[in-house]
């Protein structure tokens, strides 16, 4: 029974997820036809538009097919990692995303890392420490903090910190371990300032709601310890909820690291997004976007399925959320 | 005064305020109390009277914002001010708390028998034991609260029933051996018969360990079955105390005695219901006075000059009333006619029109291996003017049939008709057909607090109800003030909002609200199961007063078979969702079904028998 | 948490408790005033900028990348415009489109979430599958991709976003009515006879409106940040104009010669946002404690 529902559970999310990107991705592949202009011509990009390069372009994007059969072909390509060829360069869009989605997953780790490391605890003090200093000192912050927008946050942080200080540099991803870390460290907390907020709220809530249980009430008056009281009460049962502010820590970041990379000049997924849209290259945009979506879709997947380990009431139930 | 020497437990002006806002209130102001090894005492109020907030206080347990001042010597030590170190010794070992909801009281994350493994790790003994043995000695000690089946130790609290679960709860607390265990309204969320079988328990484990329990209850029945001594409190002050038997027998104080008496009787029916005036105080700062001065019947101007604490009035009693002296006959004459009050059959006219009758009636929720019985096969009638109940345990269906009736759920099968009209058809009924319907079948709601809109005044939302009459085509529409007045409230209470309101006045809103429509058949969903006692009585005569004045038919729905009695003519017994028994109110007194009879069985009685033999031992 | 309850299973809240809940009767904080004192500024700037600041555009390159003097109060940029001015005429921006998106936001999820809370059926169904769809998507990439696709600036930036802010308002106004319906002052309403519209619109709605105005402030803030971050990555406002995003963007040139260019912009941005979000916490406070508890 139990096992049954949990399958069905994780077969739930795992269809969920697989409509989701269908249903993206078409939306995705439509812009090709919504976008104003022909087709053809924003395929063609740099090169001349004489009759041949043109029925070249359409056959090779199968644009004389009917839409569904071009969305298809499209589609089939794509899970074949075939995603096309850009506009401007001629690489191929695959090729160009396996180049930029390394600076991009080390900032999002490393945002991840910061905003947990320091959005918990700060949460967890908060919720424990309600109405006293140190909740209204990090509610204050955090109030203030999830209202700077990123780019901002980054900008004041490179005239501190490049400008004014010249600890840190202001752009550029740098080469090899210690520098790119070094030249990750101002994107990281621009983009974190939002995400360290939104887990200290969430942190906060939860464990103010678990603490004012009777459970907890009944623990202290039977004389469990102080320590097993904050970790297997407090802490484990403020979990749950803390695991949807990871999710959505995950793919605020991997979104929000669009603007960041643009802010530091980073090369990046995001940049190249920014750059391809500005340039009109579809392939490219078409290409990226499908790829942080998708991340994105796994992101809320896995968080789904880590409730399973946390909290035993879904497997049993299979309870929805 | 007993010897000290078997004394557990001091408390002398225990005193807990609470500030908010710049200011302090004062929620229980100098109580006393002591309780000896062995000993089981009750602590009786309604909502507000402070004695939850007292016992916490014992284990330094108050919400934050709360302190508590006083004395209060738990084994020699001072409860009150010891620092958090010692009490860490306190809880536990000493003393330990079982709560009210067994749905809220476990760790909803952890199995079962680690609750009880991971309180039996802190004493040495245990401590020393292999995982096996400490595995077998937490079976055991869920064998000794009547859980037998050792899987339930794997099992996760969600996975268990309410009554399982606070025999969890009550292993768990037990646990730790403790000297003293509190008990805080540790049957109330749970239906008759598990209170009932959660009570036994609580006592005979108290007498084979000889523990001594503080017991609290809002129920004065369950306090005189279980308890040595009784504590009655009233707004944060202690009104009386003394033995069970006695202050059953000769309330020394006013406010005991109308307790007792708003205690609806279950083997008779009262022509009327003798009530407490007024409703209960809200939290004021620390004042002077009897506290129960302004509903006291005896009242002179001295009682809220001077504060009376409990003092003793021998035969180990004690009362809080300044005039106790010179009342003490006028208290046992009244508690006399309250005991033998003028009863008044049932009357009802059985040759009236039928105006609601199911035939066969089931109600299912969800479709296929899923779905749910709420009901099934239930056959009932309801003639005009009369006054039906339906009675059940939570679980029984009589909420859902009740909704069915005005039209919040409907039926899956068989033949429903309300007034001429066939309700199984639902939403295809024709408009004439609904605003008959609704014309004609109102519904009172269980919970008071939030059948009232908060946004609107009392006299919008019954302006309101009067609105939906004149558009249903009644023309003796009733004004805001006619309704008020016929439910008992002033004028002013147009202008005020529900928050503004206590509950027993809400309700009576709520009764305003429906008649406003003038019903024939009023649908009355445990009107008052969320009231205090001193309160329901109002209510349950306010509802017999309209219906001899009006001649409105009543569905009484209730699990309180005392309700019952004083109601209604006619009685059906749900169980599963099944009629199990049904005929006049008499069958209350020689029932045929054998639910109906558990049922009876476990109304809580004063006397302590009914708490079965096993808590008979040891008790002198 | 409940300490001590009266017979049976809704139990009121017990005195002690009510009376720690109710709140005290606060005066708005300096928090709150200067957030309503600087949200007024931003309202003058917005609607009267152009006349305030009349020569905020213009140039003048022989007075560029000055620093803080009396004539220029921040400094002057790259091309000689005074930083100042032109943080005062890009209120107009800052305020319009989230206005308009919150304002939106905010009907549309009344609407929808109060249809699709209380009617439930076939049209609640279609009304979450869309909030469903559009909360799993990444909002911003998807603004980001269709601005930057479709073209079509700072307006067409506000429908995007507008339409991105409203599934949130929805989620929440439907999530409300749900625990709101099941109450039985909103069951007493229906046994009364009274229209489906009459129990939405005048008993579900006032007690779904606290909750329903603080998510507007919210959107506010949100709108204004994912404006702003349109118009720095060059996908709202048109260059070159007097927004705050812009002139962030164009600030990054001369960035390490002036910062006064960015900082100016950057926290107008920053304080605006935090002024909402404070107003917004406030409002929701005094509307949900006025009268609008039952218990």
């Amino acid at each position: 029974m139990t096992l049954r529902s949990t399958l069905r559970y994780v077969l739930g999310r795992l269809a969920g997820a697989a409509v989701l990107l269908v249903v993206y991705s078409f939306g995705i592949y439509s812009l090709l036809a919504l976008a104003p202009g022909d087709p053809v011509r924003l395929l063609l990009g740099n090169l001349p538009a004489t009759p041949e390069t043109m029925d070249a372009i359409r056959a090779r994007y199968n644009l004389d097919d009917p839409f569904f059969v071009q969305y298809w072909n499209w589609l089939t390509d794509a899970l074949h990692l075939d995603l096309g060829q850009s506009v401007l360069t001629g690489q191929d869009v695959s090729s160009a995303i396996m180049e930029r989605a390394g600076v991009t997953v080390q900032l999002g780790l490393l945002t991840f890392l910061i905003t947990m490391g320091l959005g918990i605890p700060l949460g967890m003090l908060a919720g424990l420490r309600r109405g006293r200093f140190a909740d209204r000192l990090v509610s204050q912050l955090a109030m203030f903090s999830v209202s700077a927008p990123s780019f901002a946050v980054g900008i004041l942080l490179i005239i501190v910190f490049a400008g004014q200080l010249n600890w840190l540099p202001s752009i550029g991803a740098g080469e090899g371990g210690a520098d790119r870390f070094r030249h990750l460290v101002l994107p990281a907390v621009a983009l974190s300032t939002a995400t360290i907020a939104l887990v200290v709220r969430y942190t906060r809530t939860a464990v103010i709601e678990v603490a004012g249980q009777d459970y907890i009430i009944a623990a202290r008056a039977r004389g469990v310890k102080p320590s097993r009281l904050l970790f297997n009460y407090v802490l484990r049962n403020s979990l749950v909820p803390v695991i949807t502010a990871a999710g959505v820590v995950l793919s605020f970041v991997m979104v929000g690291a669009v603007v960041v990379e643009a802010t530091f000049a980073l090369p990046g997924l995001g940049s190249l997004l920014v750059s391809a849209v500005q340039q009109k290259d579809l392939p490219i945009v078409q290409g990226v976007t499908l790829v942080i979506a998708a991340t994105v879709f796994l992101i809320n997947l896995v968080t789904d399925l880590a409730y399973l380990a946390v909290d035993p009431r879904i497997a049993v139930d299979g309870a929805s959320r | 005064m007993t010897e000290h020497a078997t004394r557990l437990l001091d408390v002398a002006g225990l005193t807990i305020g609470l500030r908010a806002g710049g200011e302090e209130r004062v929620l229980v102001d100098g109580v006393d109390l002591h309780l000896d090894l062995g000993e089981t005492i009750g602590i009786v109020g309604e909502s507000g009277s402070g004695k939850s907030l007292s016992v916490r206080s014992l284990l330094q347990l108050l919400p934050a914002g709360f302190t508590a001042t006083g004395a209060a010597q738990l084994s020699g030590v001072n409860v009150l001010t010891a620092s958090e170190r010692d009490m860490r010794r306190v809880r536990g070992r000493q003393a330990s708390m079982i709560l009210q909801d067994p749905f809220t009281m476990l760790n909803p994350l952890m199995r079962v028998g680690r609750h009880l493994e991971e309180v039996l790790r802190e004493k040495p003994q245990y401590r020393a034991m292999s995982k096996p043995e400490r595995a077998a000695e937490v079976l055991r000690r869920l064998e000794e609260v009547g859980i037998t089946d050792p899987s339930v130790a794997r099992r996760y609290p969600f996975q268990l029933s309410g009554g399982m679960r606070q025999r969890v709860g009550i292993a768990a607390t037990l646990a730790t051996d403790p000297a003293l265990i509190i008990a805080d309204e540790p049957t109330t969320a749970l239906d008759a018969v598990t209170q009932q079988e959660i009570l036994e328990l609580l006592i005979s484990i108290q007498r084979q360990r000889h523990m001594s329990m503080i017991m609290i209850t809002h129920d004065l029945r369950v306090a005189f079955a279980a308890c040595d001594r009784v504590y009655v409190m009233y707004a944060g002050a202690m009104m009386e105390a003394g033995p069970s038997d006695e202050l059953s027998r000769s309330p020394r104080h006013p406010y005991t005695l109308g307790l007792l008496a708003s205690e609806p009787p279950l083997d008779r029916r009262l022509a009327r219901l003798p009530v407490i005036k007024g409703e209960l105080p809200s939290v004021r700062a620390r004042e002077v006075g009897c506290r129960f001065a302004d509903r006291c019947e005896w009242a002179v101007p001295a009682c809220s000059e001077e504060t009376v604490r409990l003092a003793p009035i021998g035969d180990d009693r004690a009362s809080a009333c300044l005039r106790v002296d010179e009342i003490g006959s006028d208290l046992a004459a009244r508690f006399e006619t309250v005991e033998h009050g003028a009863e008044e059959p049932a009357l009802q006219d059985l040759s009236a029109p039928v105006i609601v009758s199911l035939d066969g009636v089931s109600k299912q929720y969800g479709h296929g291996s899923g779905a749910v019985t709420a009901l099934a096969d239930v056959s009932l009638t309801i003639r005009q003017g009369q006054a039906v109940a339906l009675v059940g345990e939570s679980g029984s269906g009589k909420t859902t049939l009740g909704r069915c009736l005005v039209g919040l759920e409907s039926v899956t099968q068989g033949a429903a008709e309300v007034f001429g009209i066939d309700i199984t058809q639902g939403s295809r009924l024709p408009r004439t057909d609904v605003r008959a319907w609704r014309s004609k079948v109102q519904y009172v709601f269980q919970d008071p607090y939030s059948s009232l809109n908060p946004r609107m005044t009392i006299g919008q939302t019954l302006a309101e109800a009067g609105r939906q009459a004149a558009l249903f085509g009644d023309t003796r529409v009733l004004s805001v003030e006619e309704v008020l007045e016929r439910v008992g409230l002033r004028p002013q209470y147009a202008a005020r909002r529900p928050s503004a309101l206590s509950g027993g006045e809400r309700q009576r809103v709520a009764i305003g609200r429906a008649l406003a429509l003038n019903p024939e058949l009023l649908i009355c969903d445990e009107p008052v199961s969320a009231l205090d006692v001193s309160v329901q009585a109002q209510v349950l005569n306010l509802l017999n007063d309209i219906r001899r004045e009006t001649g409105i038919a009543l569905l009484f729905i209730t699990h309180d078979l005392a309700v019952v009695r004083q109601v209604a003519d006619t009685v059906y017994v749900l169980e599963k969702g099944r009629v199990v028994e049904t005929g006049s109110a008499e069958i209350l007194d020689s029932p045929t079904s054998g639910y109906t009879k558990q049922l009876l069985e476990a109304v809580p009685r004063t006397s302590s028998d009914w708490l079965g033999k096993r808590s008979q031992m040891g008790k002198s | 948490m409940s300490i001590e309850t009266t017979a049976g299973t809704e139990a009121p809240a017990p005195l002690a408790f009510r009376a720690a809940r109710r709140r005290r009767r606060r005066l708005p904080s300096i928090a709150v005033l200067l957030s309503i004192a600087y949200l007024a500024c931003i309202v003058v700037a917005g609607v009267f900028g152009p006349l305030l600041v009349p020569h905020a555009n213009v140039q003048s390159l022989t007075d560029g990348l000055q620093g803080m003097s009396s004539q220029h109060w921040l400094g002057t940029d790259d091309l000689g415009r005074d930083i100042f001015e032109r943080v005062v005429l890009g209120a107009r921006t800052a305020l319009y489109g989230p206005l308009l998106i919150a304002l939106g936001a905010f009907v549309i999820g009344c609407v929808l979430g109060l249809t699709a809370g209380y009617v439930g059926g076939i049209p609640g169904g279609i009304i979450m599958r869309w909030v469903d769809l559009m909360y799993a998507l990444p909002g911003v990439l998807v603004a980001i991709v269709a601005i930057g696709v479709l073209g079509g600036g700072y307006w067409v930036a506000v429908a995007v976003i507008m339409i991105l802010s409203a599934p949130y308002d929805t989620r929440l106004v439907r999530a409300v009515t749900i625990e709101q319906k099941g109450r039985p002052y909103v069951e007493a309403a229906r046994t009364l006879g009274m229209s489906r519209s009459r129990v939405m619109f005048r008993h579900l709605l006032p007690n779904v409106l606290p909750l329903a105005v603080s998510q507007a402030f919210l959107s506010f803030a949100f709108a204004l940040i994912n404006l702003s971050a349109l118009s720095f990555l060059g996908l709202g406002s048109t260059p070159g104009s007097a927004d705050w995003g812009t002139m962030l963007a164009e600030s990054q040139a001369s960035l390490l010669d002036n910062p006064l260019i960015a900082i100016g912009p950057a926290l107008a941005i920053i304080f605006a946002a935090v002024s909402v979000n404070v107003l917004g916490d406030y409002v929701f406070d005094r509307l949900s404690t006025k009268e609008g508890r039952n218990d």
